[in-house]
């Protein structure tokens, strides 16, 4: 006698199964060894982060008079209290979040009078931003300009000014514009709304979508960014974070091939030391990200959409 | 209806220019910025042409010059005269394709694989792992590399029980190679089946649902309605790829290489770095670098061609 409960129970794991797995057995077969795959590559993505994770806890200490491997967040402590790290990742969140902002507020700014149909010149300038976007000087002609032009060798200014607006951001930005219907500026119009209230009272708030995935996009290539630092940047007290992980994790392994002296006080730091700077290095990455993933993938197919 | 006369009336410029002044004003700041960072830039390429003094600056230098008489491709004539430029050359087409080869392919098969998947939670947990090193800098991945194959690490103890033997991937000249095509696919594939997962799943259901109704199994559902709906994205990636067939990956191998593997491991664009930055021949290295984006705009042309060609989008 079959209790009806279990009749229930086995329909319910059949359909679950079902939903699961696929219907025949050489589906089964397929999605078995699928599933599978998977969690290989999910194990092979994860890998190195978990490799950084481990290392970073690793602590030598003398128990009863030999050395052990235990696990702790010693090495993280030390992090914290070394000056010159600390400064660095504070420098990098002020230079991220100042480009960031000024980034969006010119991006947005310089769109706006593009989506318009009816403004003159726009054209014209469309092929100014294009050129931009299809043509550059190159590595030198740039750094002449920084160096010897500008004069911005350790200069602050040289973080944030260059890349503050981006030909490929505007255009996007122009695109989505182009979809807000006109009937909201002419009964603003109306009202006597000059073109900058339109601006930030209308188009802005029905914007922020674009504008936090353009902000992503931005923040995490500053974060990123150290080729500013190396190119531009002799002291290190002004150096962002990712040089200074550089000079810890590549200079460190005197095996660097860029030519520039490495710090020695920084070279001398264990192994631990600088996994547990990599962590807090990536962290801020790796903790907005699983709340911002949605924007940073619709800007991928929008890049792919045709200007 | 007054402000669509505003719009749409027939003003002379300077009328027009007096009720948009706003407009106006809002795009003088790219302007002046563009003019600034990428249109001045771009008349320094003049430097390719000219010999660099560096009390005169871009404009002042004069042409370029072989004992007294003007010679305009004297750099580029130095440049392809030397034999460490067309080992850098063989270098980075080398690395190039390598990474064309197993990195073009990897995200579509990715993508296929994804797309069969019918859990929902494993399918978004697999895509969000497999995104994450897209935001990691080379900087930190390579330093974690250097830090893996260092000697006795747990990875190196992991070899050494697979092949017999620990391998220095920064120490040998085609483990190298190995390695910055490996970590270059570790950090793009997941990112790279973005476009192609979006394609797949424009596809309607009813196509699929009718073709099992005509008897169509995995594979020819595969054949016949996946990988058609995927062309377009495929396409725009190939042209992509090709026209970045001179360009290795600067912010990788700058990260990764060192002096015991630049006989493999050097690239025309760190070599411009070293030459140009360090050794300050300004001149020499406007030219290489002149020369690497001309071939990578003739190809993008070509690229752009073949896919016309084929009945495919280009990209403009």
């Amino acid at each position: 006698m079959v209790s009806y409960k279990a009749i229930k129970r086995k329909k319910a794991f059949k359909s679950f199964y079902r939903r699961v797995f696929g219907k025949s057995i050489s589906d089964n077969i397929f999605n078995w060894i699928n599933y599978g795959m998977f969690v290989i590559f999910a194990f092979i993505m994860l890998y190195p982060f978990m490799y950084v994770v481990k290392i970073s806890l690793q602590t030598q200490e003398l128990i009863n008079n030999t050395p052990q491997t235990v696990y702790n967040f010693a090495a993280y402590g030390l992090v914290l209290k070394n000056k010159q790290i600390v400064s660095s990742f504070l420098l990098t969140v002020f230079i991220v979040v100042t480009h960031t902002a000024l980034h969006i507020a010119f991006t947005f700014v310089s769109a706006y009078p593009l989506s318009k149909k009816h403004f003159r010149g726009r054209t014209q300038l469309l092929m100014f931003v294009l050129i931009t976007m299809l043509f550059s000087g190159g590595l030198i002609p740039s750094y002449i300009l920084i160096t010897s032009v500008l004069k911005w060798q350790d200069n602050l200014l040289v973080y944030i000014v260059p890349g503050i607006i981006s030909g490929f951001n505007i255009i996007v930005v122009k695109n989505f514009l182009q979809t807000i219907p006109d009937s909201l500026e002419e009964s603003a119009k109306l009202d006597g709304a000059n073109d900058f209230i339109i601006l930030f009272k209308i188009y802005l708030p029905l914007s922020m979508p674009i504008l936090a995935t353009i902000a992503l996009w931005a923040g995490v290539g500053k974060w990123n960014n150290w080729m500013t630092g190396i190119l531009y940047i002799s002291k290190t007290h002004l150096l962002p974070m990712q040089n200074i992980l550089r000079e810890l994790l590549i200079s460190a392994s005197s095996t660097d091939a860029s030519g520039h002296g490495g710090n020695r006080d920084l070279m001398a730091l264990a192994d631990n030391i600088k996994m547990a700077t990599v962590v807090v290095g990536t962290l801020p990455i790796i903790l907005v990200y699983p709340f911002v993933q949605k924007y940073f993938t619709k800007g991928v197919l929008l890049g792919s959409v045709k200007g | 209806m007054k402000s669509k006369t505003i719009l749409k009336q027939k003003t002379s410029f300077f009328g027009y220019f007096k009720l948009h002044k706003m407009l106006y004003l809002m795009v003088i700041p790219m302007i002046i910025y563009f003019l600034v960072f990428n249109y001045y830039p771009m008349l320094g390429i003049q430097l390719a042409f000219k010999d660099w003094n560096p009390w005169k600056g871009i404009w002042g230098s004069p042409w370029a010059a072989t004992g007294g008489k003007l010679d305009l491709f004297k750099h580029f004539k130095d440049l392809f005269a030397t034999k460490l430029f067309w080992e850098k050359f063989g270098n980075t087409l080398r690395i190039s394709i390598l990474k064309t080869l197993v990195g073009f392919p990897a995200p579509i098969i990715v993508a296929l694989l994804l797309n069969e998947m019918r859990a929902m939670t494993f399918k978004r947990t697999v895509q969000t792992i497999s995104y994450l090193p897209h935001f990691i800098s080379w900087v930190i991945i390579s330093g974690i590399l250097i830090s893996m194959a260092s000697a006795d690490s747990d990875f190196e103890l992991f070899l050494e029980k697979v092949f017999g033997r620990q391998i220095y991937f920064f120490n040998d000249d085609y483990a190298f190679l190995f390695i910055v095509v490996a970590s270059d696919i570790w950090k793009s594939v997941g990112w790279g089946t973005i476009i192609y997962l979006a394609a797949l799943a424009g596809v309607p259901p009813e196509l699929y649902e009718a073709a099992e109704i005509d008897g169509a199994g995995r594979w020819t559902k595969m054949r016949f309605i996946t990988l058609p709906s995927i062309i377009p994205a495929l396409s725009i990636k190939f042209i992509f790829e090709l026209s970045g067939l001179t360009s290795a990956g600067f912010d990788q191998i700058f990260n990764m290489y060192n002096t015991t593997v630049y006989s493999t491991g050097d690239i025309l664009e760190t070599y411009l770095y070293r030459r140009g930055i360090i050794g300050g021949n300004y001149d020499l290295s406007t030219a290489l670098g002149l020369f690497n984006s001309a071939i990578a705009l003739t190809l993008t042309v070509i690229a752009n061609k073949i896919v016309y060609k084929m009945g495919g989008e280009g990209i403009w």
